[in-house]
């Protein structure tokens, strides 16, 4: 008869965290990219700087290509380029916030509870979802936990090379996202005060010597510069940022707060069907709630249309399901019975602080949940460190929790719509993998298609006419070598034939295929455009052939 | 072992951070490059 103990758990515990990185990796290493938001910004941006650069590019398709620091998006470059394992950067992340997970419960004297801490994060839907698609929100997060572990490893008075992984932490939680920058300004003051405290003036010196050029470095202060050159300012155009910022202040930081708790009331595996009805009465409830509280309507975006809680297994939205839900009770417990002295209290009051800034910063809008996953990462990590002791009173209860965990993880994959066995199939042979991207998206990529099989039968050039919400561009890497990009940023109705051939260059070949994908659909092109493929509200394919062309001809 | 999770994670740390670098540098010179 197996004697139940603490090791045996923790080697079971093991088994099943292999067993579920194994699935993750095989699905990393053979996705495509599925995030729409990596289509339209994170990635296309980078395909757009290959073509004119940084600074006095023409070519940017969207807003967000030009305002948002660039640090980690900059990462996924080389994978795009060999166009295979796109999704792996942010997996790293993720086996590196597991690395943090076991340093800080070694630290924390509960090196045991790393495999429950890891399951935890696991069974978290927007926790995998943002490890294995092409983002930055898990690179916020790991960025900010290694900060704070390296600032733990330090109070030991070690080497220089914690105050390097401090330094580069930082560098980098600044430079990944525009909601990484104040978490990294507040890190840095953390970090200078336990070196200055524990090791005394010079070693909060010799770690401001580091921080500094790493900021320089890593910090992305070029997009800072392109904004500046393009508008003005350092952050970018205004209406845009005034555009998704919390403009009432504490009180719409408190409505946020409320609705950050009602948005946890769900494991994120509903399926649509069992979601649209609760998301709806949960959405209620909580603008109720904040009416009772006169906070009605505060700290919202003003620019985002759609504001209901997304919920289900959404890949940008879901929610931390169980896990983040048992983090709430259970981290604020660490803040109140052990304060800073323990690790597990300090991890918990970076959380709440991280909530915090996100609360005052952010306006409410639909996809909000993954930008506090800088926040949500350190709460589960504290809550596991203060729940376990409790469970290991009990060795079979911390066998049933893990085994639930593990069970929670496994329907991750299997309720996700775009992550499960059958796509890792599909995306394994190489074929019918559109069907696991989303709507839009897809519809950009039928129009792609059908554009490159007209230009492979005509033996003509390609270009493609994006606008804003238009994407598809890591597609479009993969399926061709050459291609050329028409922006449409202002959203304009119809392009002349100057505006067509002053992207096209004198120098290139005599016709051209010119697609007009998705959003611009319906957009009016010259008589010179003759139309050769059409589908409703998916594209029109042209054959445009540029007028220097007859000039050298006549 | 604690050393060797922290030369780890340092490790991977570094690295991202060169691969940040190096892609940025290379996208920001594109058009020095006359790519």
């Amino acid at each position: 008869m197996i004697v139940l103990n603490e090791k045996r758990v923790e080697r079971f515990g093991w088994f099943l965290v292999a067993l579920l990185l194994g699935y993750w990796a095989v699905y990393v290493a053979v996705a495509p990219v599925t995030t729409s938001d990596s289509h339209i910004y994170n990635l296309a941006r980078l395909l757009i700087a290959e073509r004119g650069g940084l600074f006095h590019n023409p070519l940017w398709t969207n807003t967000h290509q030009v305002v948002f620091p660039w640090g980690f998006d900059a990462v996924y470059y080389p994978f795009l380029k060999i166009g295979r394992f796109e999704n792996l950067p942010a997996f790293v992340c993720l086996i590196g916030s597991f690395l943090c997970v076991a340093i800080l419960f070694r630290r924390g004297g509960v090196p045991g509870a790393t495999p429950l801490g890891i399951l935890a994060l696991l069974s978290s839907p927007l926790v995998v979802f943002q490890a294995t698609c092409a983002k930055n929100d898990i690179a916020v997060a790991f960025f900010a936990l290694s900060a704070f572990t390296m600032i733990e490893l330090s109070r030991d008075g070690r080497s220089m090379a914690s105050d390097l992984g401090i330094a580069i932490s930082l560098g980098m939680l600044a430079g990944a996202k525009t909601s990484g920058i104040i978490p990294a300004a507040i890190l840095s003051l953390y970090a200078l005060a336990v070196k200055w405290q524990l090791q005394g003036k010079m070693a909060a010196l010799r770690l401001t010597a580091m921080m500094f050029p790493s900021m320089l470095l890593l910090g992305s202060v070029e997009t800072y510069l392109n904004n500046y050159m393009i508008y003005g300012r350092a952050t970018g155009d205004l209406i845009f940022i005034n555009g998704h910022r919390n403009i009432d202040g504490v009180q719409g930081a408190l409505a946020n707060l409320v609705r950050y708790f009602f948005n946890s009331l769900a494991t994120g595996l509903e399926g649509p069907a069992l979601i649209r009805g609760y998301r709806e009465d949960l959405w209620r409830l909580s603008d109720s709630f904040l009416g009772w509280l006169s906070l009605d309507g505060k700290g919202m975006a003003p620019n985002s249309s759609e504001k209901i809680f997304l919920l289900g297994c959404h890949e940008c939205a879901s929610s931390y399901g169980i896990a983040g839900l048992a983090a709430i009770p259970l981290a604020a417990a660490a803040v109140f019975t052990s304060g800073v002295r323990s690790i597990a209290g300090r991890l918990a009051l970076l959380g709440w602080i991280l909530l915090a800034v996100a609360c005052i910063t952010i306006g409410w809008q639909k996809f909000i949940m993954r930008l506090i996953l800088g926040a949500a990462m350190p709460l589960m990590i504290a809550a596991t460190i203060q729940a376990y002791p409790f469970l290991l009173r009990r060795v079979k209860t911390l066998l049933l929790v893990q085994s639930g965990f593990f069970l929670l993880a496994v329907m991750v994959p299997l309720c996700a719509w775009n992550r499960g066995p059958r796509c890792v199939v599909a995306a394994m042979k190489n074929c019918d993998t559109d069907w696991i991207q989303e709507g839009k998206i897809r519809e950009n990529i039928e129009g792609l298609d059908a554009a490159i099989n007209l230009s492979h039968n005509k033996s003509a050039s390609m270009a493609v006419i994006l606008g804003p919400d238009d994407g598809a561009l890591p597609f479009l890497k993969s399926r061709r070598a050459h291609w050329e990009v028409i922006p449409n940023l202002g959203g304009k109705k119809s392009l002349d034939k100057e505006y067509l051939e002053g992207f096209l260059g004198a120098t290139d070949p005599e016709s051209w295929i010119i697609l007009a994908v998705g959003h611009n659909w319906d957009i009016s092109l010259p008589k010179e455009a003759e139309l050769l493929w059409s589908k409703e509200q998916c594209g029109k394919v042209y054959l445009f052939k540029p007028s220097w062309r007859k000039v050298a001809g006549d | 072992m604690d050393l060797k999770l922290e030369k780890t994670l340092i490790g991977l740390i570094v690295v991202l951070a060169a691969i940040s670098l190096v892609s940025r540098i290379y996208l920001m010179s594109v058009p020095f490059l006359g790519k």
